[in-house]
């Protein structure tokens, strides 16, 4: 679970908790749960369209977020509950799914965006990510006396010169940087529950600044931590249990009954927020009992291979003498098997193209050629993902299995893992003319 | 010290009812329980037909709960509520809109300005509100939605989005709401706060003109019954859980209101002008 | 005109399945959504679709039908909501939003074990995005039957409905069951925003839901001109964005397409923008339960 792959997540997000639950705990306080949903999407969109224009996901994230967070800073809270704002975030939805369905990247992309990905942070991007972690939460802990003042009594900081707006536009910046960091890891959708629940639930167990920061930033920890060890163990997605876990601490913390001022008849609804705690705990406990039975991640059964062809693999593992190597996404190691029966395959240096035939248990390369680009380097991942893809030359015979969006091609001596990218489109073409 | 000028006030009409006449309204022996406590008890009183009655009383000392229980919307938990004689049928009789004829005019309506309801709509709901489905436009629908505006007097902004309208014309456009289905006692709840001083007069004006010219009874809280006083019948003075009925002139004295209020209270007459006083 | 409508447009079964059921989305969506925003229930109306995703997605892991997941997981959360008091929006956006991020959430697993079991990977995108041009024949007599109760039902409501909107203390002297009406109305919401989440998608239906209801509140006073308008835009909005989606896939990138979803939530956007064309501005400031703040996730 602490490999080198899985460790880039596990420090990425760490740092996105830490900064989720500085961040969250002032949003929560200001009340600006509104921004907390509206960033998101707009970040989406923004990650869809440099997917689109291939360009780093950070930068469109970034750009995207911090442009939506200057717009409502523009806005002014008023209009926040407008119903243009409220279409135009949806727009926002509406214009990342035109983004993704356009590119090539199409379901894999969609999910991931949305709903978070364990293996979605590259070495490359660890650094960035922890860089504008450090930022976010120096800006916070640099701005932490006049934001609690202008969250807490806007007219009297006003008066003393801290202007609200302007610490209101910084804030929103801040948040839409922490949402660039988060999204790659937690998706766009449950970044709500992560930024919001731990803090929301902090806020209910004190009130005193400083601890319920604190505590917002422990809890954010717990939740992501025990997300990624039981995505990690289940193959569930991370977003699923980042959304339990943030319902899960929000609801025990109200149980717990010392929020501030509730208002009459909440006897019953803290217990029947109890038994949904409760069921929810049992659900997620089921979850990672049912999950975890065998300790290793279970391999899903095995299904007819033919369900390979019409999509794009990426190769996330190359197996070769007896060891196995993660092939990190930067590489761009693939195989394509369009349904006419081309095919696509591509290592770090050279492409190749040709053509195979589907056989009983996997498939037949008929001809094939390439662009030759020699290497001259030392990298052992190039080599290696040179010497598995030369496996697949004329008249190679390869073994196919697939089993969910997992593809094991043994070919050559070569076992390469692969994730599949890519999908179908959603609607049939028109009659040809 | 206080200084009483007792002077009657105009607009009362001669107490001694004939005996045959049946009290429109009747409340006997009405108690109260909200949240464990004991909030009014042992209410008794009587409207007549044609009365213009006050309820008045200091803030949250059980008006609406007591109008509330006279429409049948809260449970008492003790006495009976009579129209006519009759007990009244529980929960205003289902489906049945207004049965009872008594209309009801609430408290303290925000209306979103969006609402697709014009004044007019808004009348016209009075008289089939509660039923399925659409209504048909009908000659006989517009005329009668038309008199109850007139009678209000807001024919001149009857196609206005109710929304859209000040406080003292919505005011009047629900008082109409309330009067097309030719109720026999009209129930207002707090209708003239948040009005300013014109249109709590007018209000005032409109609905002395009903009592007189359509010989319907009114029962209108306030807190305050000044505005009250030249059209007022009868005052139901509501303080400490109990009540006292009677004439203003019976009812707002000094010796009376500390007995209701259970402390001492002074009632101050100045010009005209009633002020009742916590004295110390 | 030619270049709107391009050849074999009315020739296509799956275009004329989306046409049918898109109007019959569109006019649910529309009458209903008056009322969402006039009773200041369009964040009900928000939190329905999240977990009707949920619901959506389930069905798609047991192999059903996605709109009976929509669906029955509409109107399980629309009888929870009844039971615990939600309906109105009453700050209570952080408690209703973190619970909503649990029912994506739970979205999100039962995309992920559907597609283990099914190989396939389109499901993300129809669940959120809408599924109109893939509307299985034998699915649209459902759609149709329930598009139908559920508009039937809210017009045979309305007049109680807006009663109670005004004020519930008076149409409850008036012999009006308001908690029965309401709870209607809800599982009536439901069934609109599920039929929504078929066509463009649980996370874009709001947009079907608000848009066109609020552009007909601004420019119509009665509720029965309401209702028509806002039906009447959410179709127009909807057919033209089915036209436009079949049109795009010959634009770039030739022979792939756009959403339909992306056209119907942009030309709602547009036509409440053109709104303000007609009227203007209201000078008055709203009031605190303006019905249409929501966003999606």
């Amino acid at each position: 679970m602490f490999s080198g792959l899985m460790m880039n997540t596990w420090i990425a997000a760490s740092v996105v908790a830490v900064v989720a639950g500085m961040t969250g705990f002032f949003a929560v306080l200001r009340g600006s749960t509104f921004a907390a949903h509206a960033i998101p999407n707009g970040a989406f969109a923004g990650a869809a369209g440099a997917g689109l224009l291939g360009i780093n996901v950070l930068w469109g994230l970034a750009v995207f977020a911090v442009g939506g967070a200057l717009g409502i800073g523009a806005l002014g809270r008023k209009a926040r509950h407008d119903v243009v704002t409220a279409l135009t975030l949806v727009l926002m939805l509406g214009l990342g799914a035109l983004f993704v369905s356009v590119s090539s990247q199409y379901a894999e992309e969609t999910y991931s965006l949305l709903f978070g990905e364990v293996f979605g942070v590259s070495k490359g991007e660890v650094l960035p990510i922890a860089v504008l972690g450090a930022a976010a939460a120096a800006a916070i802990g640099l701005a932490f006396r006049p934001l609690m003042l202008t969250s807490a009594l806007p007219e009297v900081a006003d008066a003393g010169g801290v202007s609200t707006r302007r610490t209101e536009v910084y804030f929103l910046v801040v948040m839409a940087l922490a949402t660039s960091m988060t999204v790659p890891v937690v998706g766009a959708l449950l970044m709500f529950s992560l930024m919001i629940g731990p803090a929301a639930a902090a806020r209910a167990v004190t009130a005193r600044p400083g601890v319920a920061m604190a505590l917002s930033v422990a809890i954010a920890l717990a939740t992501v931590w025990l997300s990624i060890a039981l995505s990690y163990r289940t193959n569930w997605p991370l977003g699923f249990f980042v959304g339990v876990a943030g319902a899960v601490f929000y609801l025990a913390a109200h149980v717990r009954g010392l929020s501030p001022a509730e208002p009459p008849g909440t006897v019953r609804r803290h217990r029947d927020m109890k038994r949904i705690a409760a069921v929810a705990l049992l659900v997620l406990a089921a979850a990672g009992c049912g999950g975890a039975g065998g300790g290793a991640p279970p391999e899903p059964a095995p299904t007819a291979q033919a369900g390979f062809a019409g999509y794009e693999w990426s190769v996330v593992a190359i197996g070769h003498d007896g060891k196995r190597t993660p092939i990190p996404a930067r590489y761009s190691v693939y195989l394509q098997f369009a349904p006419d029966g081309r095919f696509g395959a591509n290592d770090p240096v050279n492409y190749h193209f040709g053509s195979y035939r589907r056989t009983g248990d996997g498939f037949t390369i008929g001809d094939i050629a390439s662009s030759l680009v020699g290497y001259a380097g030392a990298d052992p991942v190039t080599l290696l993902a040179i010497g598995a893809i030369s496996a697949f030359g004329k008249g190679a015979h390869a073994t196919a299995t697939v089993a969910g969006d997992r593809l094991t091609v043994t070919a050559g001596g070569y076992t390469l893992t692969c994730r599949r990218d890519g999908a179908q489109a959603d609607f049939p073409p028109p009659t040809p003319t | 010290m206080t200084q009483e000028v007792t002077r009657p006030v105009s607009g009362q009409r001669a107490t001694r009812q004939t005996a045959e006449r049946a009290e429109l309204l009747e409340l006997r022996g009405i108690g109260v329980r909200l949240g464990g406590r004991q909030v009014l008890g042992d209410v008794t009183f009587a409207i007549r037909k044609g009365e213009f009655a006050g309820l008045i009383g200091p803030n949250g000392a059980g008006k609406t709960t007591l109008l509330r229980v006279i429409l049948g919307l809260q449970e008492p938990s003790g006495g009976q509520v009579l129209v006519h004689g009759e007990p009244r049928e529980k929960r205003g009789g289902r489906g049945k809109g207004n049965k009872s004829g008594i209309g009801y005019v609430p408290q303290k309506l925000v209306i979103d300005p969006d609402m697709p309801l014009r004044a007019r709509d808004v009348v016209s709901l009075g008289l089939d509100g509660h039923r399925l489905g659409f209504a048909f436009p009908s000659r006989q629908r517009r005329e009668l939605v038309d008199k109850a505006l007139r009678d209000v007097g807001a024919e001149k902004y009857a196609d206005a989005r109710v929304g859209e309208l000040s406080g003292g014309e919505q005011q009047r456009v629900l008082i109409a709401h309330a009067l097309i289905s030719r109720p026999r006692l009209l129930l207002l709840d707090e209708p003239l706060a948040n009005l300013d001083l014109k249109s709590e007069q007018e209000i005032v004006a409109v609905l002395g003109r009903l009592v007189r010219e359509h010989e319907i009874s009114v029962l209108l809280s306030a807190h305050d019954m000044n505005p009250l006083l030249r059209v007022m019948d009868r005052i139901v003075y509501v303080a400490n859980g109990k009540v006292a009925t009677g004439s203003t002139d019976e009812v707002v004295t000094s010796e009376g209101l500390t007995r209701l209020y259970g402390h001492h209270v002074d009632v101050v007459r100045v010009r005209g002008r009633v002020l009742v006083v916590a004295g110390e | 005109m030619h270049y709107l409508l391009e050849p074999g447009l009315l020739a296509s079964g799956p275009v004329r399945t989306a046409l049918l059921t898109g109007a019959v989305v569109a006019i649910a969506s529309g009458v209903i959504g008056v009322f969402a925003v006039t009773r200041g229930q369009s964040f009900a109306g928000h939190s329905l679709a999240d977990v009707a995703a949920a619901g959506g997605a389930g069905a798609f892991l047991a192999g059903l039908n996605q709109f009976w997941g929509f669906l029955a997981a509409g109107i399980a959360a629309a009888g929870l909501m009844e039971a615990a008091g939600v309906q109105r929006r009453r700050g209570r956006d952080v408690a209703t939003g973190v619970v909503l991020g649990a029912a994506l959430g739970a979205a999100a697993l039962f995309l992920y074990l559907g597609t283990l079991r099914t190989a396939t990977t389109g499901a993300a995108f129809t669940v959120l995005f809408g599924s109109i041009f893939v509307i299985g024949p034998g699915t649209v007599p459902a759609l149709v039957a329930s598009g139908a109760v559920a508009v039937i039902a809210v017009c045979l409501l309305a007049r109680v409905l807006l009663l109670a909107s005004l004020s519930p203390d008076l149409a409850r002297a008036r012999g009006v069951n308001v908690r029965l009406v309401g709870a209607l109305y809800l599982i009536a919401l439901a069934i609109s925003v599920s039929l929504a989440a078929v066509a463009i998608g649980a996370v874009l239906s709001t947009a079907l839901l608000i848009g066109p209801a609020a552009t007909a509140l601004r420019v119509t006073r009665t509720p029965v001109r309401a209702m028509a308008g806002a039906a009447a835009i959410g179709l127009a909005a909807t057919w033209l964005g089915i036209v436009l989606a079949y049109d795009s896939y010959y634009w770039p990138p030739r022979g792939h397409g756009w959403p339909v979803s992306f056209f119907v939530v942009a030309l709602v956007l547009a036509g409440y923008l053109l709104s303000y064309a007609r009227r203007p501005r209201r000078l008055a400031p709203r009031s605190p339960h303006e019905g249409a703040e929501c966003s999606p996730a």
